[in-house]
């Protein structure tokens, strides 16, 4: 068996829902495939998720699971571990699901500090509502509320997270699924709030909507669309700022060891009151 | 050489056809050309001879419909 198998509920969750082509399942692969080389025992695993196709997730694999409401896998990802500090606790959410309803919740865990790791799953649309416009669909690209093109500037999710003092932030794609592997290995074992965020395609809807072709098209597109960081640092400054638009740079683009982490300074505080 | 022969001997991929969707992915990420597809657009392993056991068409099959060991086929039919 591949090691993925290993971890899936096999008996009743299969095939699952997504749909042909849609990279869901590769990227939840390299997450299985991280947790794996880390040795990390099922037990030890919490997986977190809001609502979405990519929320799907936690559904098909055999570790401890919440499925929870839209927007708020962080603050219930937030509450287990504060109470469980030893799990590893992996959020799995789209971009919908982050940026825009849970947002806030992004944006506060990033400020906190809180060991999490969340991977956002960045399709550029709401895939399982039909495809409406997400807060990083491009300029120009075409949802079902934005028929001519959308016009509103996209969140830069890294940009964002690394802003808002996330301290460990990565960025991939689907494509590159060894380079992915080992970035949400790395993201896992950091001590405070990191951030993957894999660039995905959700060939049915938005693909269609864009006529960008089909899943393994557009999977391979994703590789010519990228740089990798340490590329993308050689280039003089003006290349630089064309790059970012016109390239996905991937890589770790922020690890920051020494902020203090939200949960020891919360059994700190605890420790210290019970004292009194 | 001897472990190259060892190699050799474990080559066995198989798809799961209640699983598989057609994607084509697995085809599209071989580096040797080893995949076609059959006449319902399943894929085959037409030309497992060039096959250098990557496994790239197993890391990225998005329905984990690509299994490496004969036995599992059992296994896999047993749960189904
Ligand atoms: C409170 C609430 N508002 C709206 C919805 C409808 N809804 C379900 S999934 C979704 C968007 C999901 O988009 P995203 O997080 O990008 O995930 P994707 O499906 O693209 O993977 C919305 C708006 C909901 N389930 N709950
Ligand atoms: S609607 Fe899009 S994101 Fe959802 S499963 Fe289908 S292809 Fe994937
Ligand atoms: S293992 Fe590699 S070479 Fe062999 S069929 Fe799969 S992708 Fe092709
Ligand atoms: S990648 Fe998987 S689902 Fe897609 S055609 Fe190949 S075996 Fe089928």
């Amino acid at each position: 068996m591949a090691v993925v198998h290993k971890y899936l509920r096999l008996k009743k969750k299969f095939p699952h829902v997504w749909c042909a082509g849609c990279t869901n399942g590769i990227i939840l692969h390299a997450t299985i495939r991280a947790i794996d080389k880390l040795k990390i025992p099922k037990d030890d695993v919490l997986m977190v998720s809001g609502i979405g196709c990519s929320s799907r997730a936690p559904v098909y694999f055999d570790f401890n699971t919440l499925h929870t409401t839209h927007g708020r896998a962080i603050p219930f990802a937030t509450g287990a571990k504060l109470v469980k500090p030893h799990l590893k606790v992996i959020v799995i959410t789209g971009d919908g699901d982050a940026l825009a309803i849970g947002g806030n919740h992004f944006i506060h865990a990033c400020v906190r500090n809180i060991d999490l790791t969340v991977i956002v799953f960045n399709n550029f649309n709401y895939g399982m509502t039909g495809g409406q416009r997400s807060p990083t669909t491009p300029p120009g690209k075409r949802t079902t509320t934005s028929p001519f093109g959308s016009i509103d500037p996209p969140v830069n999710v890294c940009s964002l997270a690394m802003g808002a003092g996330a301290t460990f932030v990565a960025r991939t794609t689907a494509y590159h699924f060894r380079p992915m592997e080992s970035i949400i290995a790395r993201a896992i074992q950091h001590k405070g709030f990191s951030v993957v965020e894999v660039r995905c395609n959700c060939p049915i809807i938005y693909g269609r909507l864009n006529r960008l072709g089909d899943g393994a098209k557009m999977l391979l597109d994703l590789k010519e669309q990228s740089m990798t960081v340490e590329a993308w640092k050689k280039l003089p400054p003006e290349k630089q700022k064309k790059a970012e638009q016109e390239k996905i740079i991937i890589g770790v683009l922020k690890e920051d060891t020494k902020t203090p982490e939200y949960t020891e300074q919360y059994r700190a505080l605890c420790e210290q009151l019970q004292a009194l | 050489m001897a472990q190259k022969k060892k190699v050799e001997k474990e080559k066995y991929l198989w798809v799961n056809r209640r699983w598989c969707k057609r994607c084509g992915i697995c085809a599209t990420v071989c580096p040797k050309n080893v995949i076609d597809y059959d006449s319902e657009g399943y894929p085959v392993f037409a030309r497992m001879d060039d096959c250098i056991y990557c496994l790239n068409c197993v890391l990225y099959c998005p329905d984990y419909a690509i299994f490496e060991n004969k036995e599992d086929q059992e296994y896999v039919k047993e749960i189904l």
